[in-house]
């Protein structure tokens, strides 16, 4: 076995030895009886290296025990009426209220949500006192609470800001400047425009779209244009890249430059952790366009999975978010080249690259489909459409919504002069959004079970297996 | 072969752009000329917008929240980032809340106040917003008169004595507008002593009523109603726990001949003014007069 072999392996059976721990956590005679199978599998079927790799599985699981032992400490009691302190780290502002992430000062310590009213407004570096009762996070939303590292939830509690600015001046400065921005936006657009151009460049988090808009979003399925994903963020990287070009810097400086910025970028639009995995992929997809090679991105994608199951393992059976983006990453990789090859699609690009745009949505949407159908229980045809018809516009889209967005810092007569194009182009695409998410037929509403969720992924991993074999074998009769 | 291409579409891209701002002035210039009233569906709340000629608009009350801002990209042009006055009856949250966004969101001429402090918490926010974005404030009184355009507004109350109310309801601004020949009339939340007040000091006769507090029985009092006599009755009601419209302040509206256009029912609701007549559209079914 090669070293980025071992390296592979390892790194999968962490992550699989991680997952186990998110489901099963208490059942550690369960996960140890796996690994002897896995284990004297792996040795009398391939080749003992590969048995030794399988270690990781269970170290993998114990993380998992060790990691929630400390990052869910907390010393705040449940269920009891308290007065407490906390430092704001993190304000997300929604439609009709206001999710604090407060880490509770001393004599407490812990990591707590607080969702109050929408105003007053909040701000990061905040310290406010509230009383009311902290609840253990239970129920339907646990995985996402654990996903988030939050240890415990205060809903609607009274509280007051009793000090402000006591965060990082460095972070105060990202989220005034992204305030600024949006705010270019938001006086220059009316609202529905202004929010789905600030969700293109920071994502929904910073810029909430309205709950008819969302939902309009979900059904068109075009969600994930506003969530941040990898590919807004290999646009960004993309027209840095482009940008430092033209400002003469030499191509060795650009990249790592280019990663600067962008690690800015990330802390400004909150370094949540679906974002930080959005912004190592954006990376990985760059480094895979740039290199083209499959073996490598295989590496990427696993290290990447590992660093952020590293950082929260949680997420790997939690985070809806982390799977969605896998899985279409995943499709895009291996799926979209077996497809073209199904197809025996040539290499020309059409209109805009029309085919290029409709054969990644296929193969992204084919590969979250389980996903899809096991979380919500529904998925709509319209995607397909709807992202071919928008996604080649998308990155002028959030080109002008930056340029326009900034041109507020100067004048607003200057951002309304660019805002005029922003606005011709976001008509066309909101239109098409609304038009789609009214067509009920084209909507599929049902479940899949985890059955069907594995049954479905074998039978892609089998097609792209096949497909790859037959290029293997044309190959090898073209060198004979 | 590949600077044909790129040229063709810069020209295509090109005739686009020329495209659109040409559409842009033609519809600028065709703007209609009639004046209109907006009654958003702000859900429990007020909120109206009244569309003067010459792109000149007088925004009353702005609901709870962000929803007027839906309604606000509806009926403005999405250029016209300026709304000339806004009336705040009342320092309510139902009133003030989506003032709040509408005011980081657009230039606003003046904001006209009834000069009591709220108490709602977000109260500060709306007061901050005020302050950051400069925009001049002034406390209206009852007599007072303001010409915008070809509209006149007349301010009916609070005077000295009903600005000391208990509560913050009887306290609000109460205005007429008189334009082309229509007479509409905004009330806020007021209740049925306020009502018997102004029925007995002002000719209130009008065409359009913005039916006082949301439909409660507290108000639309029959001594009012037989003073305004309004042919069409605008109520701004959503989800709410205290059970407006109240059947009592229907049945009174219609026992006096108005037609009820509700913004739970018929969602934001268009009224259309001018020539003597007017028209009411709905958004959810469409009704005309």
């Amino acid at each position: 076995m090669r070293i980025y072999d071992v390296a592979f392996w390892v790194t999968l059976f962490f992550l699989c030895g991680a997952f186990l721990g998110n489901v099963y956590p208490h059942e550690t005679l369960f996960i140890v009886l796996i690994f002897i199978c896995v284990f004297f599998a792996c040795w009398f079927l391939k080749n003992k290296f590969l048995a030794f790799t399988s270690v990781a599985l269970l170290i993998g699981f114990f993380y998992v025990l060790w990691y929630s032992s400390f990052a869910f400490q907390i010393t705040a009691p449940f269920s009891e009426q308290l007065r407490a302190e906390g430092f704001a780290a993190n304000v997300a502002i929604r439609e009709n209220s206001q999710a604090l992430i407060l880490k509770l000062r001393k004599p407490l310590y812990g990591r707590i949500q607080i969702v109050t009213s929408r105003y007053p407004e909040f701000r990061y570096g905040d310290i406010v006192s509230f009383e009311g009762e902290i609840e253990k996070p239970e129920g339907e939303f646990e995985g996402y609470y654990l996903s988030n590292r939050i240890a415990g939830v205060a809903v609607f509690p009274k509280i007051e800001r009793i000090a402000e600015n006591k965060g990082l001046r460095i972070l105060s400065a990202l989220f005034g400047f992204q305030e600024r921005f949006l705010d270019g936006l938001r006086r220059t657009l009316p609202a529905d425009e202004a929010s789905f151009a600030g969700g293109l460049v920071v994502g929904n988090r910073s810029s909430p779209v309205s709950s008819t808009l969302r939902e309009d979003l979900q059904k068109s399925g075009t969600s994930h244009l506003v969530a941040l994903s990898g590919y807004n963020i290999t646009i960004i990287i993309k027209s840095l890249m482009v940008a430092l070009g033209l400002a003469s810097f030499t191509r060795r400086f650009r990249f790592p430059l280019a990663l600067i910025i962008v690690a800015f970028f990330v802390l400004m639009v909150g370094a949540q952790a679906s974002i930080v995995r959005a912004a190592l992929m954006g990376v990985i997809i760059l480094l895979a366009s740039e290199s083209e090679r499959l073996y490598s991105a295989r590496n990427a994608i696993a290290l990447t999975a590992f660093f952020m199951a590293l950082w929260n393992p949680f997420v790997l059976a939690y985070d809806i978010g982390f799977q969605l983006s896998f899985a279409a990453l995943l499709g895009i990789i291996y799926l979209k080249p077996a497809i073209e090859r199904l197809l025996h699609m040539s290499r020309a690009k059409g209109f805009f690259s029309w085919r290029e745009h409709m054969i990644t949505t296929v193969s992204a949407q084919f590969a979250v489909l389980p996903l899809l159908l096991f979380h919500f229980e529904s998925f709509s045809v319209a995607g397909f459409f709807t992202n071919v018809l928008i996604l080649p516009v998308i990155p002028h889209t959030m080109f002008l919504s930056f340029i326009t967005g900034v041109a507020g810092f100067v004048s607003g007569v200057l951002a309304s002069s660019i805002g005029f194009l922003l606005h011709a182009i976001l008509t066309y695409e909101l239109t098409i959004i609304q038009f789609f998410a009214k067509i009920e037929f084209l909507r599929y509403n049902g479940g899949g079970g985890i059955a069907f969720v594995i049954v479905s992924y074998v039978l892609i991993v089998l097609f792209v297996a096949r497909m790859m074999k037959k290029e293997k074998t044309s190959y090898a009769a073209v060198q004979a | 072969m590949r600077q044909f291409k790129r040229k063709r579409v810069i020209l295509f891209v090109g005739f686009v752009c020329a495209a659109y701002i040409a559409w842009l002035f033609i519809l600028e210039f065709q703007e209609e000329q009639t004046p209109a009233l907006y009654f958003f569906d702000v859900g429990q709340g007020d909120s109206a917008l009244l569309m003067l000629p010459k792109r000149t608009q007088i925004l009353i009350d702005g609901g709870p929240d962000q929803k007027v801002l839906a309604g606000l990209s509806r009926a403005l042009p999405f250029f016209d980032r300026h709304i000339e006055l806004v009336i705040l009856t009342h320092p309510q949250l139902d009133h003030f809340g989506g003032l709040i966004e509408v005011l980081e969101r657009y230039s606003v001429g003046v904001v006209l106040l009834n000069g009591r402090e709220g108490t709602a918490a977000a109260y500060q926010d709306f007061l901050r917003a005020l302050r950051e974005r400069n925009v001049p404030t002034r406390v209206v009184r009852e007599g007072e008169e303001i010409r915008l355009g070809d509209a006149l507004l007349s301010i009916l109350n609070p005077d000295e004595i009903s600005l000391q109310a208990e509560g913050l309801n009887d306290a609000g601004i109460v205005v007429m507008v008189s334009l082309g020949g229509v007479r509409a009339l905004f009330t806020g939340d007021i209740s049925a002593k306020t009502e018997k007040e102004l029925a007995e000091q002002y000719e209130l006769r009008a065409d359009i009523l913005k039916v006082p507090h949301h439909g409660s029985k507290y108000s639309s009092s029959d001594i009012f109603l037989d003073a305004v006599g309004p042919k069409i009755a605008l109520i701004g009601v959503g989800k709410n726990s205290y059970g407006h419209p109240t059947r009592e302040a229907l049945a009174r509206l219609a026992s006096h001949g108005s037609q009820i256009f509700r913004t739970d029912l018929n969602g934001m609701l268009k009224v259309v003014f001018g020539n003597g007549t007017i028209s009411v559209f709905g958004e959810k079914i469409p009704v005309v007069q």
